[in-house]
């Protein structure tokens, strides 16, 4: 629950009432907007359908971006991105994304290349705002190409004092006596920058809640209310703002969603795109009855992940669990397929062997059935994806790949049966904060067999593993986005040709021009070995 | 401890006579600026047997009190301030939260790990300097690097404090912001399956060097000397495993044997990290603030992030009293934290023969002095008042325009 204020004031919507009135036209012709204006205008129905398409692909290409492993915000991610986007002939966005040095030709942003920046991004907002899972999705990357532009525009424009106060950030500079008198607390308050780089820099303050990011990292120095930012952290300030701008005009949006949807020919693109984004949200009405309890162990070991897992053993050890592991772990039985009947049966039979069936009936059953939608607003929540899960990480909760120290996690490995190689690998990974593709290549070390896709979710975990259990798994395209194919290593097992385990040059997979996967003789040969 | 039928025969006098009705109802007012301000804020009882109703609303004290004397909750949690009076949340669209204090619940249970006196919810004197601790930080944090100023620092009657931060900026944070905050506070991270669970970098942020600073002058006499936290073995190995570096580790595992008490080990460990660290031979995953970072795991707060960041999470009340010890929850000063007696806190019954022995020989109550003020409860009811009287000094001062904090 989130309280439902507009992160602008009401002075600031008046005033912005009164920019819409002047500005409609100007904001989509600025280099970098906050899209606080619609387009107005027509559209066919194909443009329609392809410029929100485009925009789509730009969006997945900074999800890729975060799963290869490379530092938000750093010049390899942006390398990646730039070079990525030229690679699919995203060009209208190659442009309005890359630094652009020469400031006569910087001038001139093609206005086509704007226009579709404005309309599409428009459109996905009606395609995204439907459920939590979609508007987070959409959120994050839209925040993360915001940022990427910002820090693109400021090389070429200084004055970003104007544009932060046409968004309504007022920023207030740091005379230099001022920041000479907190020399110390400046340096030692604000990542990266140290004595000799202090006065190098202009620096501002905003008021402490402009800077939530910097704030919860401990990255900025705080007094009386005031945040002191150098230059070079606008960025995170003004994407702050982009962002809760963003989660207001989405909860605008799904408001107005059914009058939208009446018009049918934009009702069935709008759902057309709902699938297209391959992210599965895992929302199981939980009303199946593939999973009964007996069953839990057996398949904890064969095809939890270890998130997963150890809450199980866990639970089984203690008769309890703390309520973020009992959140975690519930919804994701759900998902597996555990109806409500059921879970109670699971729940209780564990609970009441340290408390009494009343005091389980009084404090705990009221959590289960509202899980399943049967309390409360009646919603019917959705499983934890990795994202959700890495970000918590109290007792009982958590992604053992990032909250496990190397002790522990050692110990869950080898009891789990991963060798000292695959160990190290495993470690390799976590040691680069990169926990979901450890858990990828804990997923390969288990199976023997390569994984499809990127980790992103425990069920995806299970189903992936079902997979290799009882069906038959084909080895060529299965209608798959191959953009999304990205492989962690090879598995630890030598196939025939032994080529696989020692050749770590051929574990990369390529994309080629055309966005297939290309693979070295190596990879293809134990990959037919592996089957 | 304190049985449930005493409270339901004390429960009834002391909401008729001691509980500050009129002064719990001006503080959550805030001076009546905004409209309906109290009468849309939950409130929650907890009756005798468990019973909890949930969404009670009041429009002024004196409704407030005949609730309390009809209902004699055993406990009385404040929640947020909604859009509508929650009463009434079945007859609007949408019904959501708008405002709530900013808080923070520091419990003793949670120091577990780092006490040897007591366990589970006892407490004593020895470790409650724990508390102390945690108020110092704390307070210090929120008022220099956040600028609050009105914060209410309540004993929650039996293990633990509350930290409530009435500040109108700090009302309307959101979720977000909320969590930011607690965050920004929190260093000691991880679960069961962290050992080490402190971490700071080689360059300590001026809210953790201050932290440090604090906690150093407790660790030695509440740690070392009164908890003696590291003189049996497996205490001194838990200690161990916090050093990465394994040269160190294995000197400090022999020498430890030879050594009882927790401040011989300690100087023990500084000599030998000490004179690891100058000469160089430190693996680098180890910190050379490893030392610091011991000391804040062994003493600084432990925050219940979810507490803070919720804007559903319903908190107890001050002047209620805990069911368990029958002692009120009374508010205290962060600056005279070191002085706070949590034994000495008055109980219901102790307060109940304090006001039959002032009224006993005289005829009627004096008519300026409010009944709470004869017994025990006077030094609390002082501080809440300056605490009020600070509120509507902010009041008369605060710009009605947008306010830069608004955001």
């Amino acid at each position: 629950m989130e309280f439902k204020q507009s992160p602008w004031s009401a002075e600031q919507r008046r005033q912005s009432m009164r920019a819409r009135a002047k500005d409609a036209e100007s904001a989509k012709d600025q280099p970098l907007q906050m899209y606080l204006v619609p387009p107005t205008g027509d559209v066919t129905l194909e443009e329609f359908d392809a410029l929100a398409a485009e925009r789509l692909q730009v969006l997945r290409t900074f999800e890729r971006a975060g799963h290869v492993g490379k530092q938000k915000f750093s010049v390899e991610w942006e390398e990646f991105i730039l070079s990525d986007l030229k690679r699919q002939k995203l060009n209208a966005y190659y442009q309005l994304l890359s630094r652009r040095g020469d400031s006569s030709a910087a001038a001139v942003l093609s206005a086509e290349a704007l226009r579709r920046d404005h309309i599409s991004h428009f459109i996905l907002r009606l395609a995204y705002c439907r459920t939590e899972e979609l508007r987070a999705w959409f959120i994050q990357h839209e925040v993360e190409m915001f940022r990427l532009r910002f820090q693109s525009q400021r090389t070429m424009d200084p004055d970003v004092g104007k544009f932060l106060a046409d968004n309504g950030i007022h920023l207030n500079e740091v005379e230099a006596a001022e920041r000479d008198r907190l020399r110390e607390p400046l340096v030692n308050g604000t990542a990266r920058v140290t004595a000799d780089t202090l006065e190098l820099t202009q620096w501002y303050t905003v008021p402490f809640v402009e800077a939530l990011d910097l704030v919860r990292g401990r990255r900025v120095f705080l007094r009386a209310g005031m945040a002191y930012i150098p230059a070079r952290d606008l960025g995170s300030i003004v994407a702050a703002k982009f962002r809760a701008h963003l989660q207001h005009a989405l909860a605008m949006s799904r408001r107005l969603l059914p009058e939208v949807e009446e018009d049918s020919r934009l009702k069935s693109m709008l759902n057309d795109f709902d699938k297209r984004y391959t992210g599965r949200d895992y929302s199981a009405k939980g009303d199946d009855n593939t999973v009964t309890p007996e069953m839990i162990d057996d398949l904890s070991r064969q095809s939890f992940p270890p998130c997963m897992r150890e809450l199980h053993e866990r639970l089984r050890a203690n008769h309890k669990l703390f309520h973020g592991g009992r959140q975690q772990y519930g919804l994701f039985l759900k998902a597996v397929g555990m109806s409500l009947d059921n879970a109670i049966i699971f729940w209780r039979e564990e609970f009441t062997k340290v408390m009494d069936n009343d005091k389980f009936h009084k404090q705990y059953l009221y959590n289960i059935r509202h899980n399943y939608g049967q309390e409360g607003k009646r919603a019917s929540y959705s499983a934890m994806p990795c994202s959700k899960i890495l970000m918590s990480g109290s007792n009982d909760s958590g992604c053992p790949f990032k909250h496990y120290d190397r002790d522990h996690l050692g110990k869950m490995l080898s009891a789990h049966g991963i060798d000292k190689t695959g160990s190290s690998e495993i470690f390799e990974l976590t040691e680069r904060s990169q926990p979901q593709l450890a858990c990828q290549k804990y997923w390969e070390l288990v199976h023997r067999t390569p994984f499809e896709g990127a980790m992103q979710h425990p069920n995806q975990y299970y189903e992936e593993s079902r997979k290799t259990f009882g069906g038959h798994r084909a080895k060529t395209d299965r209608g798959l986005d191959r953009s999304h194919v990205i492989r962690a290593s090879l598995p630890a097992k030598p196939s025939p040709s032994g080529a696989a385990a020692a050749n770590t040059s051929a574990t990369q997979a390529v994309w080629d021009e055309d966005g297939d996967v290309e693979m070295s003789e190596d990879l293809l040969q134990s990959l037919e070995a592996t089957g | 401890m304190c049985d449930e039928n005493i409270l339901t025969d004390l429960l009834p006098v002391y909401y008729s006579r001691l509980f500050p009705s009129d002064k719990f109802c001006k503080w959550l007012s805030y001076g009546g600026d905004v409209p309906n301000y109290l009468d849309r804020r939950e409130m929650s009882f907890t009756l005798a047997d468990d019973v909890y109703i949930r969404y009670q609303s009041f429009k002024d004290a004196e409704e407030f009190q005949q609730e309390l004397k009809k209902k004699c909750p055993h406990k009385i949690d404040i929640g947020a301030v909604y859009n509508h009076k929650p009463k009434e949340r079945n007859s609007v669209a949408v019904f959501q939260p708008q405002e709530k204090e900013l808080v923070f619940d520091i419990d003793m249970t949670d120091y577990d790990d780092v006490r040897t006196c007591c366990s589970g919810a006892d407490i004593c004197h020895k470790c409650w300097k724990f508390m102390t601790i945690a108020i110092k930080c704390i307070d210090d944090t929120l008022r220099k690097d956040f600028g609050f100023h009105h914060l209410l620092w309540v004993y929650s009657g039996r293990r633990g404090v509350h930290c409530w931060v009435c500040d109108a900026a700090a009302r309307r944070l959101s979720q977000q912001a909320r969590g930011a905050v607690a965050e920004y506070l929190q260093l000691i991270k991880g679960g069961q399956n962290q050992a080490k669970k402190v971490s700071i970098g080689a360059q300590m942020h001026p809210m953790v060097e201050r932290s440090v600073k604090t906690c150093r002058q407790y660790f030695r006499t509440v740690c070392l000397d009164e908890q003696d936290i590291f003189a049996s073995t497996e205490q001194h190995t838990t200690l161990l495993k916090l050093i990465p570096d394994d040269a160190t580790r294995k000197e400090l595992a022999t020498s430890f044997l030879k050594l009882k008490t927790s401040k011989d080990k300690w100087e023990e460990l500084e000599g030998v990290f000490t004179r690891n660290l100058h000469s160089g031979k430190l693996s680098r995953s180890t910190s050379p603030r490893l030392l610091e970072e011991i000391i804040l795991q062994y003493t600084y707060p432990r925050l219940d992030i979810e507490v803070t960041k919720g804007l559903n999470h319903l908190l107890k009340a001050p002047f209620c009293v805990h069911p368990k010890t029958g002692r009120v929850c009374v508010p205290m000063e962060a600056r005279a934290a070191d002085k706070f007696d949590p034994m000495a806190v008055p109980t219901v019954s102790q307060l109940e023969s304090e006001l039959n022995e002032a009224l006993k020989n005289q005829e009627a109550p004096p008519a300026d002095v409010s009944q709470p003020m004869l017994t025990s409860l006077k030094p609390a009811m002082q501080l809440f008042n300056k605490f009020l009287a600070g509120l509507d000094r902010e009041r008369s001062t605060v710009n009605k325009k947008d306010d830069p904090m608004e955001w």
